[in-house]
């Protein structure tokens, strides 16, 4: 009549709410949903947790974008009239890895389910709207886990700061 | 190396919870018991939740506790990582509730002497993608019971909520069934005197066709009531109470309604000696039998015998216990007693050793035959005096000889056929101061009428079947009963059939149809029941 495992239920993280288990039609176990508050513009990444069931967290929009261009080559190029030839090296093209800067304000129960992102092997980005859900509303992202400290003193809001490197960035290119 | 026991000693259960995360440790101990050389390696089988092999490894030794118990080791966590499926993301609509595969698999650890298979031990573990700390529970006990926990989620965005569910039995919603889905049930169950037993309260949701229904149970304390199964809007019940016989029954539930059910009384404590006193011949080693008539378990108090022993002295229902004299009687006839015990029974057996002079015994209490005509059983008779056997009571078989003097083989031939249950007469052989009883048992008829199916449900449509084979080695007939909707392929016949049910009205009465088809055996000795649903047009 069921299988053994897993049930998850998805719901709108509107208000606070009480998501109860009912067994066989008696009330046996109460999870609770909390909306963490926040304007236009958040990241939301989602991550998988150590009893491994997916996860949502949220940063602020106070992100920096870090684009990192670098060449990736030059060709030699014949000057045949000093006056008329326009360089003697062309670039090949540029590729580029971006990474956001991210910063939240979490409490200490919010921390808690948070140091499980830093060691979560699949971390994904947000990058659909409207509540859209499906997978290509998510990109695989990973973290700089040089720079995974989470700052928390018992008791009060802890600092987050956490670096995202999205996947590899596609230009035009002269290969 | 004999390996005589294996015991599990470390399954990594906790709390009840056997949620065990792979992404750490997993290490399962037992605890073999050998005889000889020590064992060097165990075998462990892995099985999924359908008994089916998943691989077969080896256990290795970890420790010696004793010089005939040595502890063997199997690291799971990367075996049954790699027999895990992956753990992507699932898409799932808003506020719905569905099983997450693939996170969790269970798995059936059989830890087994590959010499020897019947020498084995197993732990069932549900395996999750997870992981402990070094100082946690080697298992997710918070996970298992669904302890409380809090889901963060940006506002007016979507989360998960995670529950487990670690029973297939159970019915799991995070809709509570509101007070006008429910149907109030009673059940009054009573005894067939009509005299109430208890009373069963239960509410029963409706529910659309092809789900399940939630069944709330009200608690009773002298009995049970408990859902057994649900074959699309009839649900099956099984009854029981201390004393009487389980009964189960189906019932289709639309609305309010009260039940009665009658519970048959399970037969009262009995435990007897039959006969209650036995003579054994005077000779040194010569045997007789005495029988245990019961339903209980049972125990024999021995202690006063000197001049016999017991081959047996506990056990459970019928038996036959066998006598042996330990001493010759040279003098006049002498006699020991002993005590059957059980339950509230305390039962004299009297054990007479028969004089010098003369004897007579025979070599069983109970002579087991066929129940077909031609069946033949023997019994010997030992002794030195003339005597006769007394069967006017035995009509179901002859005896080659009912009389003699001295040793003698006496055969018994079936003369008429058993076609029910089996059936016992007591003849009996007297001579001199003897007269010693004899059970003959005729074993139960040969015969058999069964069917492959309890229930079949056919389309809506006309002209959609189902199938359904009787088999039986009597003349039979199928008799139905209901709203007749469906063509029987044959109502007649004999030996085994395939039956086929088509269906020759279209159902749009907005609910099922029921028909029930009983098969039986002509001599009327052998029925079996189909329910015969009917799916109906949703309008």
């Amino acid at each position: 009549m069921s299988n053994i495992g897993y049930y998850r239920y998805k719901t709108l993280a509107d208000s606070e709410k009480t998501v109860t288990l009912y067994v066989n039609g008696i009330a046996i176990a109460n999870k609770y949903v909390v909306p963490l508050q926040g304007c236009d513009q958040y990241i939301v990444l989602k991550y998988i947790d150590k009893n491994g069931q997916y996860r949502f967290t949220s940063f602020n929009n106070r992100h920096r974008i870090y684009d990192s261009p670098s060449n990736i080559g030059t060709t030699n190029k014949l000057i045949v009239n000093i006056f008329t030839s326009q360089t003697g090296s062309q670039i090949i093209g540029i590729k580029n890895n971006r990474r956001y800067d991210l910063t939240g304000e979490f409490d200490e129960e919010q921390l808690e389910k948070l140091i499980d992102l830093y060691t979560s092997p699949m971390v994904y980005l947000y990058i659909g709207s409207n509540n859209s859900d499906s997978s290509n509303d998510w990109i695989e992202v990973t973290l700089n886990i040089s720079d995974s400290i989470i700052k928390r003193r018992k008791g009060i809001f802890g600092r987050v700061d956490l670096t995202v490197i999205l996947p590899e960035s596609y230009n035009i290119s002269k290969l | 190396m004999a390996i005589t026991n294996i015991a599990i000693y470390q399954d990594n259960k906790v709390g009840g919870s056997n949620l065990v995360p792979i992404h750490s440790p997993a290490i399962f101990i037992v605890s073999v018991t050998y005889t000889d050389t020590a064992p060097t390696s165990i075998f462990v089988q892995l099985l999924d939740s359908n008994s089916q092999i998943l691989g077969t490894y080896r256990a290795v030794p970890l420790e010696d506790v004793s010089t005939s118990i040595r502890r063997f080791m199997f690291i799971a966590n990367e075996i049954v990582k790699s027999l895990m499926g992956d753990f992507n993301d699932q898409f799932q609509a808003l506020e719905s509730f569905v099983y997450i595969p693939n996170v969790t698999k269970q798995i059936t650890l059989k830890f087994y002497d590959p010499q020897h298979t019947e020498v084995n031990a197993s732990t069932t573990i549900d395996f999750i993608h997870g992981a402990s700390q070094i100082g946690e529970y080697p298992n997710k006990p918070n996970v298992f019971n669904n302890s409380a926990d809090t889901y963060f989620a940006l506002k007016d965005t979507f989360c998960y909520v995670y529950f487990y569910n670690d029973n297939v039995n159970n019915v799991i919603n995070v809709v509570p069934p509101t007070p006008e889905q429910l149907k109030d049930i009673t059940f009054n169950i009573q005894d067939e005197s009509l005299n109430p037993i208890f009373e069963a309260q239960i509410k029963c949701l409706e529910v659309p066709v092809g789900q399940i229904p939630f069944i709330i149970y009200t608690p009773v304390d002298s009995g049970t009531v408990v859902q057994t199964d649900c074959i699309i809007g009839i649900y099956q019940f099984e009854f029981s109470a201390d004393g009487f016989e389980t009964q189960i029954a189906n019932y289709s539930i639309t609305d309010d309604t009260e039940i009665t059910i009658t519970l048959i009384a399970l037969p009262a404590d009995y435990l007897e000696l039959v006969p209650e006193s036995v003579i054994i011949a005077h000779n040194l080693n010569s045997t007789t039998q005495i029988a245990v008539s019961s339903n209980i378990a049972w125990t024999i108090d021995d202690g006063d015998l000197t001049l016999f022993t017991l081959d047996k002295t506990s056990g459970t229902g019928d038996d036959v216990i066998t006598i042996t004299a330990i001493s010759e009687n040279t003098g006049a006839q002498r006699s020991e007693q002993f005590h059957l015990l059980g339950g509230v029974f305390d039962v004299v057996g009297t054990i007479v050793q028969a004089a010098y002079d003369d004897y007579l015994q025979l070599s069983a209490i109970v002579v087991n035959i066929g129940s077909e005509v031609g069946d033949t059983a023997t019994f010997d008779i030992v002794s030195n005096i003339d005597w006769n056997i007394f069967h006017a009571n035995l009509t179901f078989a002859g005896l080659d000889i009912d009389s003699g003097n001295g040793n003698q083989t006496v055969t018994i031939t079936v003369i008429a056929k058993n076609t029910g249950a089996a059936r016992t007469v007591d003849i009996n052989v007297q001579g001199g101061i003897y007269n010693i009883p004899l059970a003959i048992t005729q074993a139960a008829t040969s015969d058999y009428l069964t069917v492959d199916k309890t229930s079949l449900l056919l389309a809506s449509s006309i002209g959609s079947f189902k199938q359904f084979t009787i088999s039986t080695n009597l003349e039979w007939e199928i008799l139905a009963s209901g709203t007749i909707f469906a063509f029987i392929s044959e109502l007649t016949g004999s030996g085994n059939k395939i039956i086929t049910c088509t269906t020759f009205l279209q159902n749009n009465t907005g609910k099922y149809r029921i028909e029930t088809l009983t098969v039986r055996s002509v001599n009327g000795l052998f029925s079996a029941t189909i329910l015969l649903y009917q799916d109906y047009i949703i309008i």
